[in-house]
């Protein structure tokens, strides 16, 4: 809950992951409930019928298909002509959506931080299956000379990537992230909708503590048929704030303050409004057959990676 | 209600208020801390807020209760106190009789019995505790206030004192009553108003002129003698709390007397003297004692009181051969049932001097009269000398062996020091240069006839001087210390003075130029005169002590020490002075001092073991003090006032209710409650 106080920010891959980790990535690959149709050949199978080894179904020959797969053992045996229909095996789209808004620059561990490797660590595995991966950072930084003001709520983004040589492109563009400001993520869900080309898998890094309101931006995201998980990040002080005393919170996005006597009573409702707010986003979720992760930021990744999301079947 | 100390509260109260709700009024310095949102805490305290019941005085809940705990505080600090009953006088003088009546067990305390006295304490303390008590910060302080009552406690009986000067300290004053003891003394005000008055009575003022002393709370069962004598300012209250019963039974012995027969001097009568104060005719036993053993024991009949309320009175007579001295007892024996609420009047006792006859020197240049009287007299001796043959025995030292010399128209001068020869003289024609007297003229006058006469004094207790004409009576001067006991129409004819262990009788015109040599008067006056004065004062015909009284009696020349031993037997020594004049007292109770020395004795001393022992002996026996009836009102000199039964108005039941420990109680609470609110606001 408490802003980090100094952090030491990331600087590459290996900042990110270490080398057991990036050595069990290898093994693993996404994984879809949907079946998209990808733009270029890839490992997946496609709805398409096409040219993997795979055996998908048969059907009648007719005039101008490719001689070449005709199943002649079933003209020996019927004296009739079918074709052999393969799967068709194409790339799937992984899109990563880092949350850069300050709230998510505080916690012990940082919450930014565990973010940072989360979407290094799906990029990484994305890109060695040889996925696109798209990665789009929003937030709504305050303006700063020299600095360029987020669009339409989206700081940064970062597309199609490929293939294992991409990877420092990806952990440059996540490295070089910094969380500051608010963020308006209805307009960025809405812009990110939009812009997007392609369906696929999205994965949504972020604490949801959208004063706007998370639903909109989801329903944006969710319209246009993403497989949409969602990895709600919230520091260990958050979930069992230990704090005391007469203070004035400081809300570290839009500097609004609330004045509180911190007795037990306030922080049981805390708790209930902390527990009353995750279960409205995790209600909203189902019904929209996304994907919620709630983690505390202590979390360590390959928790993450091999057991939450290989559970939910977002990993394979 | 009243307020002891509101100006310190009201000080505290106008600097402390204000800063309280000024400090609630600064915004509260609360420590900054960045979080992610103030989304969920927002709701949060919105939630408590509008869940929460009285939201408005929770806001304020803590400023109210430390409100509150001021209030209680300035409120103690005031020291408030309740006063059931209108508040006393701010100075009150307690007086408590002492007095042998007050000893009567005629007053109860639930069922057990309880004498006058005790009643009187106890409704006394009562009193004291209706008293306003001072301030916590009484004493002077710079915001002492002098709201507090004081109160002085005097006891008195035939004398008075002060047991506690005044005070508003109740527990000095407590101790004081508490530590009262009853004496079997008679009652006498007198003192103990002068007493009150001396510390706290009619006094000017300025801008306001005379104004009344203190308050007197008197606590008595009203039997004093000298009420009536009490001059008090018109306006000074007096509260008579009166203690016993008006028709208390009490039967005491009032008189005991000896007497030895003139020609049988053996022979010792002694009449016991009895009162009643029952309503009927009682037969009481009463019984004799003599030298420690029952000599007789008889049944005497005593009236009842009469239709006045007067005490029926009775007496008996008991007869004994004792040519030594003895010591003889009195005492009444009652059971319950007789009723008698005062056991110290119920004894008496009387020390009898052995029989013993005078030694008597007449000092005359030659009187018939004189010589042919005193020879009449029974004496063991009668030495006629001339003055000269008295100056030579006085240089030689030879006056000791005279109880008594008679003067005729002579006196001896005083030493070159101004000091009088010791020795008891009684003077005919002349007056010696002692306590104011002096002989003026000696001229010619007419006839003096004798007018007036102390008819009471012992040495004229059976005379009559109506007929005494007096051919000439010299004029004479009579200082403060000399007392005239006849009178004469030109000027004192018997005057009587005594200076140290000198004690005179002066008949101041010559008998022979008078015709009282020819009246038996004249022989019953020089025996009676010179019986008074070869006797010591206390134990003339046999009369012994009061209780209360201060006990003089003379010792031989030579004795230094004397050992004192009371009924108690207390021990004590006193050392006579030059003339051999032994003063003890007042003694407090009844009973038999005795006095013991080694050295020569006295003619009515006993010698026991080589040491030479003398009796004197105190009873009550007074009429006045055996009465015990407790008459309802006072007749003061001002006026009748009424008795109070108990502590009266403003007294039984009724008590200063202090008010500020309650509100400390109050504060502590209210302490509490906020330390409990405050932690459920901050606990965690």
């Amino acid at each position: 809950m408490l802003r980090t106080e100094s952090i030491q920010r990331p600087k590459s891959i290996d900042d990110l992951l270490d080398g057991k980790l990036i050595a069990r990535l290898g093994q693993l690959d996404l994984a879809s409930r949907k079946i998209f149709a990808g733009r270029m050949k890839g490992e997946r199978r496609s709805k398409k019928r096409g040219e993997s080894v795979e055996f998908a179904d048969h059907r009648p020959y007719v005039v101008g298909d490719d001689l070449r797969f005709i199943d002649w053992n079933i003209f020996g045996r019927l004296d009739r002509l079918f074709l052999k229909l393969f799967l068709e095996e194409e790339d799937l789209a992984l899109h990563l959506v880092l949350d850069c808004s300050a709230s998510l620059d505080c916690g012990d561990p940082n919450k930014f931080l565990f973010c940072q490797k989360a979407a290094a660590a799906l990029g990484y595995t994305g890109l060695v299956n040889l996925n696109r991966v798209a990665v789009t950072a929003i937030g709504d930084p305050p303006e700063q000379e020299g600095v360029e003001a987020g669009a339409g709520g989206v700081v940064g983004t970062l597309r199609n990537l490929r293939g294992r040589r991409r990877v420092h492109d990806l952990s440059r563009f996540i490295c070089g992230m910094t969380p500051d400001g608010g963020t308006r993520f209805p307009e960025a869900a809405k812009r990110i909708a939009l812009t997007r080309q392609g369906k696929g898998v999205m994965v949504v890094l972020s604490d949801f503590f959208f004063k706007e309101g998370y639903e909109q931006g989801l329903r944006y995201l969710v319209g246009r048929g993403y497989d949409l998980i969602l990895i709600q990040v919230l520091s260990p002080q958050e979930l069992n704030p230990e704090i005391g005393g007469d203070l004035r919170l400081l809300d570290v996005e839009d500097g609004d303050r609330a004045e509180v006597t911190i007795s037990a009573p306030l922080i049981k409702r805390y708790k209930a409004n902390l527990a009353a707010y995750c279960d409205q986003l995790r209600s909203f979720c189902a019904r929209r057959e996304i994907t919620l992760l709630t983690l505390p930021s202590d979390t360590p990744i390959e928790t993450l990676l091999l057991d939450y999301l290989r559970t939910r079947g977002v990993l394979r | 209600m009243s307020w002891l100390t509101w100006p310190i509260a009201a000080a505290a109260a106008a600097v402390a208020i204000p800063a309280l709700v000024i400090l609630y009024f600064l915004k509260l310095k609360r420590r900054d801390l960045e979080v992610s949102t103030t989304l969920l805490w927002k709701k949060a305290i919105q939630d408590l807020q509008a869940n929460a019941p009285f939201q408005r005085l929770r806001r304020n809940i803590l400023l109210l209760l430390q409100l509150l705990i001021l209030a209680a505080l300035l409120l103690a600090i005031a020291q408030p106190q309740m006063l059931q009953e209108a508040s006393p006088s701010a100075q009150t003088v307690i007086l408590i009789d002492r007095s042998a009546s007050m000893s009567a067990t005629d007053e109860f305390d639930g069922d057990e019995p309880l004498s006058r006295l005790e009643r009187a304490k106890l409704d006394a303390i009562a009193h004291v505790e209706t008293m306003r008590s001072g301030g916590l910060l009484e004493g002077g302080g710079l915001f002492s206030t002098d709201d507090a009552d004081e109160a002085m406690v005097i006891v008195f009986d035939r004398s008075a004192e002060v047991v506690q000067p005044f005070t508003s300290n109740k527990d000095l004053l407590r101790a004081a009553i508490r530590g009262v003891e009853p004496t079997e003394a008679s009652s006498s005000i007198t003192e103990a108003v002068r007493l009150a008055s001396a510390y706290a009575g009619p006094r000017v003022i300025e801008d306001k002129g005379l104004v009344p002393g203190a308050a007197l709370e008197l606590w008595s069962d009203g039997d004093i003698a000298d009420i009536g004598d009490v001059a008090l300012h018109p306006d000074t209250e007096v509260t008579f709390h009166r203690v016993g019963a008006s028709a208390s039974t009490n039967i005491a012995i009032t008189a005991l007397q000896a007497e030895r027969a003139y020609d049988r001097p053996d022979q010792v009568s002694v009449f016991v003297g009895l009162q009643s104060t029952a309503a009927t005719r009682r037969a009481v036993d009463v019984e004799f004692v003599v030298d420690g053993l029952v000599s007789s024991v008889r049944t005497v009949p005593v009236a009842g009181r009469d239709a006045q309320g007067e005490p029926g009175v009775g007496g008996v007579v008991f007869t004994l051969t004792q040519s030594g001295g003895s010591l003889v007892s009195a005492r009444l024996v009652l059971d319950e049932a007789d009723g008698d609420v005062l056991e110290a009047d119920d004894i008496a006792w009387l020390a009898i001097p052995p029989a013993r006859r005078l030694a008597v020197g007449l000092v005359t240049e030659g009187n018939l009269f004189l010589r042919q009287a005193l020879g009449g007299l029974t004496l063991s001796r009668l030495d006629v000398m001339t003055p000269a043959e008295f100056e030579s025995l006085r240089a030689g030292g030879g006056l000791a062996g005279f109880d008594v010399f008679v003067f005729d128209r002579w006196a001896p001068r005083a030493d070159d020091d101004g000091a009088y020869p010791p020795g008891r003289f009684l003077f005919f024609g002349a007056v010696p240069s002692l306590g104011g007297l002096e002989l003026v003229k000696r001229e010619e006058a007419p006839v003096a006839a004798i007018v007036a006469w102390e008819r009471d004094h012992p040495a004229l207790r059976m005379v009559n001087l109506d007929g005494v004409r007096v051919g000439s009576m010299p004029e004479i001067s009579v200082g403060d210390t000399a007392q005239v006991l006849a009178r004469s129409t030109e000027g004192p004819a018997i005057v009587e003075a005594s200076v140290g262990a000198t004690r005179t009788l002066s008949v101041v015109f010559e008998v022979a130029r008078s015709n009282w040599p020819y009246d038996v008067g004249f022989l019953l006056f020089l025996a009676t005169a010179v019986e008074y004065l070869g006797n010591d004062f206390t134990e003339i015909d046999g009369v012994s002590a009061h209780p209360g009284e201060v006990v003089r009696t003379r010792v031989p020349a030579g004795v230094d020490r004397v050992e004192l031993t009371g009924p108690d037997d207390a021990r004590m020594n006193l050392s006579p002075d030059p003339g051999g004049e032994v003063v003890f007292g007042p003694i407090r109770s009844s009973g038999v001092y005795r006095l013991q020395w080694r050295g020569p004795a006295g003619s009515r001393d006993v010698e026991v073991d080589g040491q030479v022992v003398r009796l004197l002996t105190a009873s009550m026996l007074d009429a006045s003090e055996s009465r015990v009836g407790a008459p309802e009102g006072l007749s003061l000199a001002r006026g009748e006032i009424a008795g109070q039964d108990g502590v009266g108005e403003g007294g039984a039941g009724s008590s200063t209710l202090r008010l500020w420990p309650w509100l400390l109680l109050v504060t502590c609470t209210f302490m509490l409650v906020e330390w409990f609110v405050y932690n459920r606001k901050v606990h965690i």
